[in-house]
């Protein structure tokens, strides 16, 4: 019954087409740092990527192969040296609160407590302080954090910080969340656990993520759609739906399925250095 | 915490052994009074000058009188360097615009340009007053440039995607980022205006804890050079740590990040 599940087609590559449904559209993006002068070379070239609403995004790539840069473009905090990055169907206007970022290292402000943190987004769009308090505490409710509330980020361990970030990011009530191997420093029990909560976040609030990582279950586990990034200049090599992933399925779900193994493969090698031999 | 302990106990037993040995070459008559006075009669002098004032003035009134003008020199100085750091740790432009002064004027010995100061402004709180602001100036502006510097790119990155703009980025991410830095510039201008002190009392001065030492020196009384000494370090030391009090306050997570 599984199998019958499960289309056949999931290595046809995606078509890249224009929507009315798009939360980040990339035209022909590229970026070089230093700007066009000869001597600088692309770190991304000529990128076309278009993101639906709700979709669930996983990146994968070895280092260095521009996924980092990929995701300034579409925070803002970078602008494509040549094509367009497009949010909802507007130009994009910068780094603002709609577009929430998620860091491998949880950047908690160091001089406010985890509340306060949390809170920083709500202040900074004027919300009075009794609103702030009521949204945080209950952001902070959603991630496991209650008890922590009026510690200083230096008293956390590195799960519970990530659990703050993810609270602060997720406070502003952001449409896109951006998460850049947000749970790569951890250890495995952490990791899933907070893998656990993302999911269900994300099936919660229906919020469109997209979510760097180097690590190919993680991306299977949680991508509703998986791309995987080649270097020199970035590109993108493989982008297909994740039928695995099942939003009313639990984890086991993918884990156990027939194509579990055989995806997991494939995304493996596509992964590899292409110049070099590998032997099982 | 056993530790810290055994340092403050080294620490006194360190100092009472340098008082003993104080007591021991004076008792002794081992060096001139002169060079030398003994503890007990430091203690008079300082009890003397604590009851009857020195030269016209309550001790007290010296000492007011040195920490009016450090502390307005102080106000100042935070009031001017602070935002001035901010902005020339985030703007290369402003940086460069005001670098060649600072850097110009920092290593100059103050008594250089005591008396241009004097002359502007003349004999009166004023000119002391600014030499002082000079003087802590310089290094609480050159450690809040630093500490602006030294903010990472992705905290600036995670404030403006949580909507700070530009100017809330300076008072809600900048500041507080550079608070550390701040504090040890503090301390380290305070060091450098209270070293300046006692010039700027040496001009046109008839109060203050410095012009006091000063004056005794003129006619020898080194009991008073002594008591006074022994009294402005002990300030000194006090001044430290009620910042250092407010460093642990304020900046509890420095160095944890």
């Amino acid at each position: 019954m599984i199998e019958a599940a499960i289309d056949d087609e999931i290595w046809k590559p995606r078509e890249q087409s224009e929507s009315a449904k798009d939360a980040v559209a990339l035209n022909s993006v590229s970026l070089r740092y230093g700007g066009k002068a000869a001597g600088n070379t692309d770190v991304l070239g000529a990128v076309q990527l278009h993101i639906q609403e709700g979709e669930f995004v996983c990146i994968l790539g070895p280092s260095g192969c521009g996924k980092t840069s990929l995701l300034k473009l579409v925070a803002g905090y970078e602008k494509p040296t040549e094509g367009e990055v497009r949010l909802y169907n507007q130009p994009h206007p910068g780094p603002n609160p709609k577009v929430g970022v998620v860091f491998q290292h949880a950047n908690l402000f160091p001089w406010l407590s985890v509340n306060r943190n949390v809170q920083f987004g709500l202040k900074m769009l004027g919300l009075k302080r009794s609103e702030r308090n009521r949204i945080a505490i209950e952001t902070l409710g959603q991630v496991g954090l209650d008890s922590a509330a009026s510690l200083l980020p230096h008293q956390l361990s590195g799960g519970m910080k990530q659990r703050a970030a993810i609270a602060r990011a997720l406070a502003a009530n952001p449409a896109l969340l951006l998460m850049d191997e947000p749970f790569a420093a951890l250890d495995a029990i952490t990791r899933e656990s907070l893998q656990y909560l993302l999911r269900k976040l994300w099936i919660e609030t229906g919020k469109t993520i997209v979510f760097i990582t180097h690590d190919v279950e993680e991306a299977l586990l949680l991508g509703s759609r998986l791309i995987v990034m080649k270097g020199g200049p970035g590109r993108i090599e493989i982008d297909m739906p994740n039928s695995l992933n099942r939003a009313s399925e639990p984890f086991a779900f993918a884990r156990q399925h027939l194509r579990y193994g055989e995806t997991r493969e494939q995304l493996l090698k596509a992964l590899r250095p292409s110049d070099q031999s590998w032997q099982d | 915490m056993l530790k810290k302990f055994y340092s403050t106990a080294l620490s006194a037993i360190s100092v009472l052994f340098v008082l003993l040995l104080w007591w021991l070459i004076t008792s002794r008559h081992w060096v001139n009074p002169l060079f030398v006075p003994s503890p007990s009669k430091v203690w008079a002098a300082f009890i003397q000058i604590f009851q009857d004032g020195y030269k016209g003035s309550t001790l007290l009134h010296h000492l007011l009188a040195s920490l009016f003008r450090l502390g307005s020199a102080f106000a100042l100085a935070l009031a001017t360097a602070i935002p001035l750091g901010l902005i020339s740790g985030s703007s290369f432009v402003v940086r460069s615009l005001l670098d060649p002064f600072i850097e110009f004027y920092r290593p100059l010995p103050p008594l250089a340009y005591y008396t241009i100061l004097v002359l502007w402004l003349g004999i009166g709180d004023s000119s002391k007053i600014f030499l002082l602001y000079l003087a802590a100036f310089a290094p609480l502006y050159i450690a809040v440039v630093a500490g602006v510097r030294r903010v990472p790119l992705d905290r600036i990155h995670a404030a403006r995607s949580l909507g700070a703009n530009r100017r809330k980025l300076f008072a809600h991410i900048l500041l507080p980022s550079a608070l550390p830095e701040i504090f040890t510039g503090i301390r380290t201008a305070i060091g450098v205006s209270y070293t300046t002190l006692v010039a700027a009392e040496m001009v046109a001065a008839i109060s203050g804890i410095g012009w006091m030492v000063l004056d005794a020196s003129k006619f020898l009384r080194s009991d008073i050079i002594f008591a006074g000494i022994i009294l402005m370090g002990l300030i000194a030391i006090a001044i430290d740590s009620f910042i250092r009090w407010l460093e642990r306050r304020w900046v509890p997570w420095s160095g944890k990040e």
